[in-house]
């Protein structure tokens, strides 16, 4: 409480509440001037509201009075002339009557200000009159914890706006390293296709013009040249894939599900001509997406599903509604997942399997987590070793970036 | 496409700095055993002046064909662009840009300054050889090229 109590000191004056303990004060004490003081933080006082007549010169001269009394009334100078040699009662001083109660607010001994009546006259109050100012000095203590209360909500809503902008410089920090990380992921990927070009073009006709001037072990060098150059290609595809992800500035429009998944079929069939393909679907909705992506992300499935398949592969997609999300599944009956990679399959450049003649990607789930995670949604994966594995992804209803 | 177009030998010019793509380009076009001349400057500037017969250039034979890159040493590729589709004398040569972008907006500014067509380089050099013979069949086989104007 302590903090929030001398906070109370700059915005007590003029106050509205404070000028009717003045009026209550005058009216039902007759006195001639009456004052609320605050204590400041140094042991001064300070005037927070006062009728026009209180002698105002005369503040500290009544604080020296007062002292550390929290109740001092003075009936006259008559009947008390032990104050005879006091300061105030040998100044030029008009007062002849001090009355002053002290305000504290809970068990706290220290006293917030107070409340003081004067009178040029001399006079004394009786008990009922003492009690009338007592009570003047609680409402006076009332006030003064209510302003402290509010002090300290505006501290707090101070505290917090300051913490809001804080969390905004952080987000925009991290957008604009988000942003960086993206760029530099570009940049490197695409620059990076013009070397790859050289080595795998060259490889290639190496291979082509010369095998059969070569013996076994040149052309077995060669070929591991362009092994690691076409795995090399697919890395650099993925990262370049992966990077435009982030930055993606596609519209959100409806797109038709089925009408995406479609095409991702009819690109599978091209790539796998030798496979045959089982793929069925249930009724798929319209859903509120990026075209490209929700297409990127058919395909990556569908190819995850086949390269976990053995010759015939077959696949299942299903839908079903929920309440703020449509759900997904991807149903392969392949070799399914060990329960310790479900979660590892998800991040980058984690392959099942170092087999190269498979195109598709050590990237392609992370992208595919990544196209989900931008339609406010999740993919995850059940499934166990030799039964196959479903996918499952939901993307949010409505706007996702609302 | 008329008689005369099918056995004269048609001229195409590769305008292309990296001496790695003019190798694969030319082993391509060998590949593909197509009949055709192919002509190679490295810059934009070369590039006009082999289309103007200008310069070293004088004798150069009329062009059917243009492959232009877009990263070239001298100027950006889409500034030759320009300069050959608003020049009266080239502006009815095909060109088409074999690039390594795939960047929209070289797409759409190749357009923009009518480009023909618009082919990013493969990585391998079977994609390679797949273009060049699509190139051949289409082009080169169906497509009709206007009369020189010099003919």
């Amino acid at each position: 409480m302590e903090s929030a109590t001398y906070a109370a000191q700059i915005t007590l004056s003029n106050n509205a509440a404070l000028e009717r303990i003045l009026r209550l004060a005058k009216a039902a004490l007759d006195a001639e001037t009456v004052a609320i003081y605050e204590t400041e933080a140094e042991g001064g006082w300070s005037v927070l509201s006062a009728t026009e007549n209180h002698p105002e010169e005369e503040s500290e001269l009544i604080r020296q009075a007062i002292g550390e009394e929290t109740e001092f009334i003075v009936p006259s100078l008559e009947s008390h002339p032990e104050l005879a040699n006091h300061r105030w009662a040998m100044a030029p001083f008009e007062v002849r009557f001090l009355a002053a109660v002290a305000v504290t607010v809970g068990d706290e001994k220290k006293p917030l200000g107070h409340l003081v009546i004067t009178d040029t006259r001399e006079r004394c109050l009786d008990a009922a009159e003492g009690e009338v100012l007592s009570d003047l000095g609680q409402m006076c203590a009332e006030i003064f914890q209510l302003e402290a209360t509010r002090a300290t909500a505006r501290d707090a809503e101070e505290q917090l706006e300051h913490e809001r902008e804080e969390k905004q410089l952080l987000i925009s920090a991290l957008e604009n390293s988000n942003r960086k990380l993206a760029q530099f992921a570009y940049v490197a990927s695409h620059d990076l296709q013009e070397p790859l070009r050289m080595v795998t073009g060259f490889l290639g006709l190496l291979q082509d013009e010369y095998s059969d001037r070569l013996d076994e072990e040149a052309n077995e060098y060669i070929a591991f040249a362009v092994d690691g150059a076409a795995r090399m290609k697919q890395m650099i595809g993925d990262l370049l894939t992966y990077s435009r992800m982030s930055s993606s500035t596609e519209p959100y429009v409806e797109v038709d599900m089925e009408l995406e998944l479609g095409r991702a079929e009819r690109e599978i069939v091209s790539n796998y001509p030798d496979a045959t393909v089982e793929i069925t679907h249930s009724k798929l909705p319209l859903v509120s997406g990026r075209k490209e992506q929700i297409f990127r992300l058919f395909s990556n499935l569908l190819v995850n599903a086949i390269q976990h398949s053995g010759p015939s592969p077959r696949i299942e997609v299903g839908y079903e509604s929920l309440e703020e999300h449509h759900l997904f599944t991807v149903r392969d009956h392949g070799k399914g997942i060990a329960q310790d990679q479900h979660s590892r399959i998800f991040e980058i450049f984690v392959s099942g399997s170092r087999d190269s003649s498979r195109p598709g990607s050590g990237m392609g789930l992370a992208i595919c987590t990544t196209i989900v995670e931008e339609h406010g949604g999740r993919l995850w994966v059940e499934s166990m070793p030799g039964e196959g594995a479903t996918f499952y992804f939901t993307i949010s209803r409505g706007d996702p970036h609302e | 496409m008329s008689e005369e177009q099918k056995t004269r030998v048609v001229d195409i010019l590769l305008v292309e700095d990296n001496p790695g793509d003019i190798r694969l380009v030319q082993k391509a076009f060998e590949k593909a055993k197509l009949k055709n001349m192919l002509h190679v400057v490295e810059t934009g500037a070369a590039a006009l002046e082999f289309l103007k017969k200008q310069g070293e250039y004088a004798e150069a034979s009329s062009v059917d064909l243009v492959l232009l890159d877009l990263k070239l040493p001298d100027q950006n590729g889409l500034d030759i662009l320009r300069a050959i589709k608003t020049d009266p004398e080239l502006k009815r040569i095909p060109v088409v840009i074999l690039t390594s972008s795939e960047a929209d907006s070289d797409v759409v500014s190749s357009y923009d300054r009518h480009a023909n067509a618009y082919l990013t380089k493969p990585v391998d050099f079977t994609g390679l050889l797949k273009i060049v013979r699509e190139l051949d069949d289409f082009w080169l086989s169906l497509v009709k090229f206007a009369p020189h104007p010099d003919a």
